[in-house]
């Protein structure tokens, strides 16, 4: 199996020594240098995908177990860090989606129809700027929140390409699928994202109702003032 | 809402191309010309510019996330015990 090199290649890890000859120590030392530079990151994504420590920490342990038994045949030059999501991503789908006690959202039914063809119209043209201020007065646990309420699909694409800025060819090798899907689910997931943080702002009384989005309300200034007032109360 | 004055309206084709050119997904040429209609074109713009921050906001909200030094050394632990193995299917 090998990862398709993507765009940015940071990740990318040639390695000096042969590893067909190397010992197991030196291995070991490779894999220590340039895989668990990543356990941070892959930690971070397992936490989004198990949504706790305890289960997240499992996760990522047996995917450096699994990572290393098969480090000798992982191509250097190849994208490391894709192929440790790779793993990370099927050791969460084959052992701990199943056992995830909290209930699966399936896909699309928790934001209706309305929601979406409004994000989509253009003469709504997306966010105004009182909402892009309200939403980013939100705190980062909202965030997290609003990740952990898609599905688990939308989710980790979304993940994928705006926390680690995968290319779709990479998310596509990474949950195994093509990239047409991917692409359909970063769509969808960042516009039930979207839904589910204004809801968060409305809660938090950072966005009002009447900051509508309409032609008339386009040339109004939103009063800025007070929403960060109120953010930072 | 037209764009500057064909059939097919050049914000539509704008839009539809929103993602690929925020994930950089375009080639150089088309990417050229979406900036192009986005110069040209406020509501696209805006809606451009909230996309954008809506993924900052999601890579910001997500970051700052490190793993238990307890978990570094469980795998530090796991590896020096283990050994690679030759062929394995994965």
């Amino acid at each position: 199996m090998t990862i398709p090199v993507g765009p940015d290649n940071s990740a990318d890890r040639t390695v000096g020594t042969d590893e067909h000859h190397e010992t197991e120590a030196q291995r070991r030392q490779r894999f220590e240098a340039d895989a668990l530079e990543f356990i941070d990151q892959l930690y971070a994504a397992a936490m989004r995908m198990t949504r706790n420590p305890a289960d997240a920490e499992d996760l990522v342990q047996e995917t450096y177990t699994k990572a290393y038994s098969s480090f000798q045949q992982f191509a250097p030059g190849t994208n490391l860090k894709a192929w440790l999501y790779r793993i990370l991503t099927n050791t969460y789908i084959n052992n701990y989606r199943k056992r995830q006690r909290q209930p699966q959202l399936s896909d699309g039914a928790d934001v209706e129809d309305w929601q979406l063809a409004r994000a989509e119209s253009h003469t709504s043209s997306g966010l105004k700027s009182a909402e892009m201020v309200a939403l980013e007065n939100l705190p980062d646990s909202d965030v997290k929140d609003a990740l952990q309420a898609l599905a688990p699909d939308f989710r980790l694409a979304v993940y994928l390409a705006d926390v680690e800025g995968f290319a779709y060819k990479e998310i596509a090798d990474i949950m195994g699928t093509p990239i047409g899907t991917v692409m359909s689910r970063l769509n969808r997931g960042r516009k039930q994202l979207r839904a589910r943080l204004e809801d968060y702002a409305r809660d938090r009384g950072l966005l009002h109702d009447h900051d509508d989005r309409s032609d008339d309300d386009r040339n109004d200034q939103p009063t800025r003032g007070k929403h960060e007032q109120e953010a930072r109360a | 809402m037209t764009g500057q004055g064909d059939g097919v309206s050049d914000c539509d084709r704008a839009i539809s191309q929103l993602y690929a050119f925020l994930d950089h997904e375009l080639k150089a040429a088309d990417a050229d010309e979406i900036r192009e209609h986005l110069a040209a074109c406020e509501p696209c713009l805006d809606t451009f510019d909230a996309e954008q921050a809506l993924k900052e906001l999601v890579r910001r909200g997500c970051s700052g996330e490190v793993a238990p030094e307890h978990l570094r050394a469980k795998i530090h632990a796991v590896i020096e015990t283990s050994t690679t193995v030759e062929v394995r299917k994965f």
